[in-house]
């Protein structure tokens, strides 16, 4: 979930480092594998789900010091700003919003995720039924880091407090919902300078009631808030600025220290109740976070088990994963698997309207060309879908029935023989540069013929994202917010989303029909829209082809020998810190 | 030798605003806009404008510039209604980022960064200056001709790489050393200096390899001088000769290299740190840029140029120090 | 050789004292990588105290490095040296290196050509000369220094007390070469080896230091080797003179002797190409024409037969044999070495050498003296 930063998703291209993978991805032992729509009971889960204490860890054990090693330091921890998933993987064990994902390990191996209430007792009632009134009860015994209890106001005012300019850096969903409109805070700014402590369309009913009142049906909300933006926040701790350094802890954990840059130090929350919650554990003493370790010498010190409590949600080094990925016993220290993030080619359908060139580079492209040239299997799984796997209602499907190397011959056909010519943009960088080659030969065995243009790597998303770039084709990935497709299709491949520049739908792909059932989907409650969406995705790719799936990017990363409870959680994509313990 | 001192001071001023005004304009002006660094997935203009608001990016670029060097000289405000908040001077401006005071950045990264560069830079005129006066001292022997093969290897070889390998043998390979992590010196010193030992010596034994050329290349050329003749003639014994005449004579140029090499390790200090994992500027300088965070681009490179060009006064003050014939009016 | 040695000793033999510095045979060869450089070979000569000899030659001839070869400062790792050079009795070729030291500077010291690169430029005049008289004389720093400003004082420096403090670059010429000199008798050596101590220095302060050195000559009753190119230099202060080229003597004998009636056509060009202050303006310098020989490749025979006027070639000896050095019969202690008759030498010099303006006036100027 959450967005990768611009600066992230640039140097994945630009650097080769997507370095991670997965083996066994759950598309391929999932139902998927029949064609059939992945099932699941319950998506969202019961007040019975929600009930604490989280099901122990097999081998869970209390005690001790895990340390977590990592490049740059949390460039935000406070809840109205937190967005990228490391650092709300961690902001979980600091304070608690109103729903999260439960994630059970399965006997054989996968993960059921389910949305349930966290410090609601549920995940959210859908009081009219039309989603557009959200209720959410607080549990009982709820305390602060200081003993004091967490009332509603308080996620109230944290829900307020997103609203600031200040805090543009964070998602603002619930926001944008209140206000009813993209730009949420045109009027209402936040509980600052004299605005209210409670925004406009919440209403708070005693210590324990928040309700949310929208003018249009948001059946995701429950998901929306499991984002940072709804945990609860006291007026009297709000720093302010300070507060993105050292947040006021609602959660298993709180700030001992924190050194910007330098390191971070967690210790248990004497306060908080394991029975109020359903998906924390307690297990080490303390938490360090040590900042400044690039991904080559975190990836030494973990390989070497150097200290065997140390783990990282970074990936491993790009010229080490081939390695590490083929030995056996780095292998069994370390965490897999497709994250939420999937890599695109967007053919920009304003400019290829034929939807036979569009079909014929989905079939003619050698993907796993582009998989060898991201650093091989560790760096993800081919792709054939616009959803991940991770997504809710996944279903695996290939529109064209072509082996991953592509079948230049068949897209030839399907070009009737003749010569396309196509411009090819990429961040120019070493990779970006042998992938860009790689992909006018492949293409040119079908009959494109590609011109490759080099783009600056630091300004490559502001390129393509111009609607009027002079370009055919392009990469760039994209990470659901929410394990569902309403945060993967609609921003993405709705027409209504393209502006003038900063787009995400990048392929510009604006379709009547696609708008329609966009529409009818959001209106779903989410287990009916979960396998919705999965449908919508096949019929894009088989009727319009607007994109080329490339990759579901992977997740590899290696732990210390004595770390347990470690999994790759679909929530973040990255190890869940909250489940980790040392076993000895 | 006051007057040059002055003149020298007001012309690094001089430098300094003319850098400053350049990088300024340079960061400033690039197209890409940092607002977007600093804000959500989706975010729209009115939210873009509002960040450039709070930034003061609206403002003609010279009067960001001169908001800029008043935050030096006597501070400024940052932010609006509650969230405002002071910054006082010396004040290099906020992370674009992390809204974080510039200024405390640099507090705790720069520490990192001089203490690599001084101390290998302490390590390289050692080793360095040292094995060129030998070599050329043991001119055509075994030692000179090793001298001569590792220096050529050294400076071939990358600073990373080297490091990498350092790093291999002692830490990982052996584990005779802890993974350097970075303690300071007013903390523990000896843990300061067990933290750095690798990182100097990586960057020293490189960086080496051109003071023992320059030491072997000028020592030759001393010890070929007439005074060398007359200090023997005089009766004088060899060491003194080569050591009270001879290096005396050399020391000039190898004060001058060796002032001037200050400022390419700061650049070394930034692959070191990376190879090490440290969070010194160099580091944070790579991210900053790679994130468009300006402030702590232009920082850097303000606190650079200053590094470079007081190493430039003291390397000229050291030269009229040592060579009497140099006077400094 | 022992006939030439004997002829050198008997040429010498004007004072019963026996010579200070006796040279016999002196070779010195370099190894290089072009091949062995036979810069000295096979040179004699001796000084007695109080008296000066001049030796004379163009770059390469040889006299520097047989000067640095008696002080032992060349390097024995690429230098080898053979032959005697007895200093106060001492034969110092193959004297260990501290012995060889001791002796320098106190026994021996010497006088450099370019006092600006001769003295060390980082350490005070007084500094430098304290050292040297400190390396030999177990005395305080002050004791030395009030010795470095006597020195001064001695070698005409005004102010000496102030001047003691100052750096060579802050020195004019002149005073310079007064300093080094005063540092080179700062321990009254018995021999000094004074290498073209005026070369660098404008005419008038020329005639100065000669005058000093004279002075103190007097005063010490040192042995002077005076090296130059200088006829000039020469004819003001040597008793003796050797003349030098490709690295032997040519032409050895009292100054009188060398300069009034040369012997050898080497030592004829070499007056032929000295200005003199009498010359007429338009007469045109009659340098010797060709160049000094390499002395990795010495001509055979005469090493001067490819630039002699009067060689003997073909069938004649001068590009076959090498000519030893053998006394003039008609000059006693006149040693020359040259393959021409002695009559046709002494007919040449009359007819043409003695009669060119240059050597008259040059002659006249020695008469002077």
């Amino acid at each position: 979930m959450k967005r990768r930063n611009v600066a992230a998703i640039a140097a994945t291209l630009s650097a080769a480092l997507i370095v991670a993978g997965c083996s066994k991805n759950k598309g391929d032992d999932g139902a998927g594998d029949n064609g059939q729509y992945e099932t699941r009971n319950s998506l969202i889960g019961t007040a019975e789900d929600s009930k604490g204490p989280a099901p122990e860890m097999p081998g869970g054990r209390k005690g001790g010091t895990i340390t977590f090693l990592q490049n740059n330091d949390f460039a935000h921890l406070d809840p109205a700003k937190v967005y990228v998933s490391t650092f709300s993987a961690t902001a979980n064990l600091i304070y608690r919003p109103l729903t999260t994902y439960k994630e059970t390990l399965l006997p054989d191996g996968s993960i059921e995720m389910r949305l349930v209430g966290d410090l609601a007792v549920d995940p959210g009632k859908n009081v009219k039924n039309d989603c557009t009134v959200w209720e959410f009860t607080l549990k009982d015994g709820l305390k602060y880091e200081d003993g004091s209890p967490i009332k509603a106001a308080d996620i109230a005012y944290g829900v307020a407090r997103a609203f600031a300019p200040e805090a543009a850096a964070g998602p603002h969903y619930i926001q944008q919902w209140l206000a009813g409109d993209k730009n949420y805070n045109a009027t209402y700014k936040g509980p600052y300078n004299g605005g209210a402590k409670v925004p406009p369309g919440v209403t708070v009913d005693g210590d324990k009631k928040i309700t949310f009142t929208f003018n249009s049906p948001h059946c995701d909300m429950p998901f929306a808030a499991a984002m940072t933006t709804t945990a609860p926040v006291p007026e009297a701790k709000d720093t302010k600025e300070a507060y993105d350094s050292v947040p006021f802890s609602s959660g298993p954990y709180k700030i001992k220290s924190h050194t910007r840059g330098t390191s971070m130090e967690l210790v248990r929350n004497e306060h908080w109740d394991p029975s109020t919650d359903a998906t924390r554990h307690q297990y080490p003493d303390s938490f360090v976070w040590k900042f400044g370790s690039d991904i080559v010498a975190t990836t030494n010190r973990l390989k070497t088990d150097e200290d065997p409590n140390m783990a990282t949600y970074a990936g491993v080094d790009p010229a080490q994963s081939a390695a590490i990925w083929t030995d056996p016993a780095l292998r069994k220290r370390s965490i897999a698997g497709s994250t939420q993030f999937v890599w695109y080619l967007n053919i920009n359908t304003q400019r290829v309207t034929d939807v036979n060139v569009r079909k014929a580079l989905n079939i003619a492209f050698d993907k796993t060309h582009y998989q060898q040239l991201n650093g091989g299997p560790p760096a993800g799984e081919i792709a054939s879908t616009v959803m991940s796997p991770t997504t809710a209602g996944y279903k695996k499907f290939d529109a064209f029935g072509v082996p991953p190397a592509g079948d230049p011959e068949k897209a030839k056909t399907l070009l009737g023989g003749k010569s396309v010519k196509l411009t090819y943009a990429y961040g120019n960088t070493p990779v970006g540069q042998q992938i860009a080659a790689a992909i006018k030969e492949d293409l040119a065995k079908a009959g494109f013929d590609i011109e490759l243009v080099a783009v600056d790597a630091e300004r490559y998303y502001d390129v393509i994202g111009d609607k009027a770039n002079k370009y055919d084709f392009y990469i760039s990935g994209w990470g659901a917010d929410w394990p569902l497709g309403s945060t993967i299709i609609p921003p993405t491949l709705d027409g209504r989303e393209i502006t003038d520049q900063g787009n995400y739908n990048s392929a510009y792909f604006d379709n009547a029909e696609v708008k329609t059932e966009i529409d009818r989907i959001m209106k779903l409650p989410v287990e009916q829209a979960a396998p919705e969406w999965a449908k919508l995705d096949q019929k894009i790719m088989t009727d319009y082809a607007p994109v080329v799936p490339l990759l579901y990017d992977g997740a590899f990363s290696l732990y210390g020998s004595n770390i347990g409870g470690a999994y790759l959680s679909k929530v973040s994509g990255c190890v869940n810190p909250a489940s980790l313990f040392l076993k000895s | 030798m006051f007057r040059f001192l002055i003149r020298r001071i007001l012309l690094a001023v001089l430098t300094l605003f003319a850098i400053s005004v350049v990088a300024f304009g340079l960061f400033f002006a690039v197209p890409a806009d940092p607002a977007t660094t600093m804000c959500a997935r989706g975010c729209d203009q009115v939210t873009k404008d509002q960040i450039h608001a709070r930034l003061h990016l609206d403002d003609p670029i010279y009067v960001q510039y001169f908001d800029y060097m008043k935050g030096i000289f006597v501070g400024r405000e940052y932010g609006a209604g509650d969230w405002k908040r002071d910054c006082p001077a010396p004040c290099l401006g906020f992370s674009f980022r992390t809204d974080e005071p510039v200024m405390d950045i640099v507090k705790r990264s720069l520490p990192i960064t001089v203490s690599i560069a001084i101390g290998a830079w302490i390590f390289e005129l050692l080793i360095g200056v040292t094995a060129g006066v030998f070599a050329a001292l043991r001119r055509g022997t075994v030692f000179d001709k090793l001298a001569i093969s590792l220096s050529l290897v050294g400076a071939a070889m990358p600073v990373f790489f080297f490091a990498a390998i350092l790093l291999y043998v002692f830490v990982f390979g052996t584990g005779i050393l802890p993974f350097p992590e970075y303690v300071p010196i007013s903390k523990n010193p000896l843990a300061w200096a067990g933290a750095f030992i690798l990182p100097w010596l990586s960057l020293a034994l490189i960086n080496a390899a051109n003071h023992s050329r320059l030491g072997r290349a000028q020592m030759l050329e001393t010890l070929s001088e007439d005074f060398i003749r007359t200090a023997r003639a005089k009766g004088l014994r060899k060491s003194k000769v080569s050591l009270r005449h001879a290096l005396r004579a050399a020391i000039n140029p190898i004060v001058t290299m060796a002032g001037l090499s200050l400022g390419g390790l700061l650049g070394g200090a930034v692959i070191t740190e990376s190879v090490f994992g440290m969070q010194g500027l160099g580091m944070q300088t790579v991210t900053a840029a790679r994130e468009l965070n300006m402030p702590l681009v232009m920082a850097t490179v303000l606190i650079a140029t200053v590094f470079i060009v007081v190493a430039n006064i003291v390397v000229d003050v050291a030269y009229a120090a040592l060579d009497p014939r140099v006077r400094l009016s | 050789m022992t006939t030439v040695t004997e002829a050198a000793a008997a040429a010498k033999d004007t004072t019963d004292e026996a010579p200070y510095l006796e040279v016999e045979n002196l070779t010195v060869r370099f190894k290089t990588e072009d091949g062995v450089v036979r810069a000295v070979d096979g040179v004699d000569f001796s000084v007695q105290r109080g008296r000066t000899l001049g030796i004379v030659g163009e770059s390469g001839s040889g006299k520097s490095v047989t000067s640095l070869a008696i002080l032992g400062l060349h390097n024995p790792k690429s230098a080898t040296i053979g032959g005697r050079v007895s200093v106060g009795g001492t034969d110092v070729v193959g004297l260990s290196e501290a012995r060889l030291r001791k002796m320098r500077g106190k026994d021996m010291s010497m006088i450099f050509q370019d006092p600006l690169t001769s003295l060390h430029p980082y350490y005070k005049i007084g500094t430098q000369i304290v050292e040297a008289y400190r390396i030999h004389h177990d005395v305080s720093k002050s004791d030395a220094r009030k010795r470095a400003i006597e020195m001064l004082d001695r070698v005409g420096i005004p102010e000496p007390a102030k001047r003691v403090d100052q750096y060579p670059h802050e020195f004019s010429g002149g005073m310079r070469q007064r300093a080094m000199i005063a540092m080179s008798l700062v321990n009254n050596p018995d021999l000094i080896i004074a290498d073209e101590p005026t070369t660098a220095l404008d005419v008038t302060v020329q005639a100065q230091i000669l005058e000093l050195l004279a002075d103190l000559q007097r005063e010490f009753r040192s042995a002077i080797i005076m090296i130059t190119h200088d006829l000039g230099v020469v004819s003001q202060v040597a008793d003796d003179v050797l003349v030098m080229y490709g690295g032997r003597s040519v032409e050895y004998g009292s100054a009188a002797q060398v300069l009034r009636s040369p012997h050898h056509p080497y030592t004829w060009g070499l007056l032929n190409s000295v200005p003199t202050l009498y010359g007429s303006a338009e007469e045109d310098l009659n340098p010797i024409s060709g160049n000094p020989p390499s002395l990795i490749n010495i001509p055979s025979g005469c090493a001067f037969n490819p630039r002699c006027k009067y060689a003997m070639l073909g069938d004649g000896p001068c590009d076959k044999d090498v000519p030893q050095l053998a006394p003039v019969a008609s000059d006693e202690g006149h040693l020359v070495s040259c393959h021409l008759p002695e009559g046709e030498r002494i007919t040449i010099l009359n007819e043409e050498i003695l009669t060119s303006s240059h050597l008259q006036s040059r002659s006249e100027e020695t008469d002077g003296e």
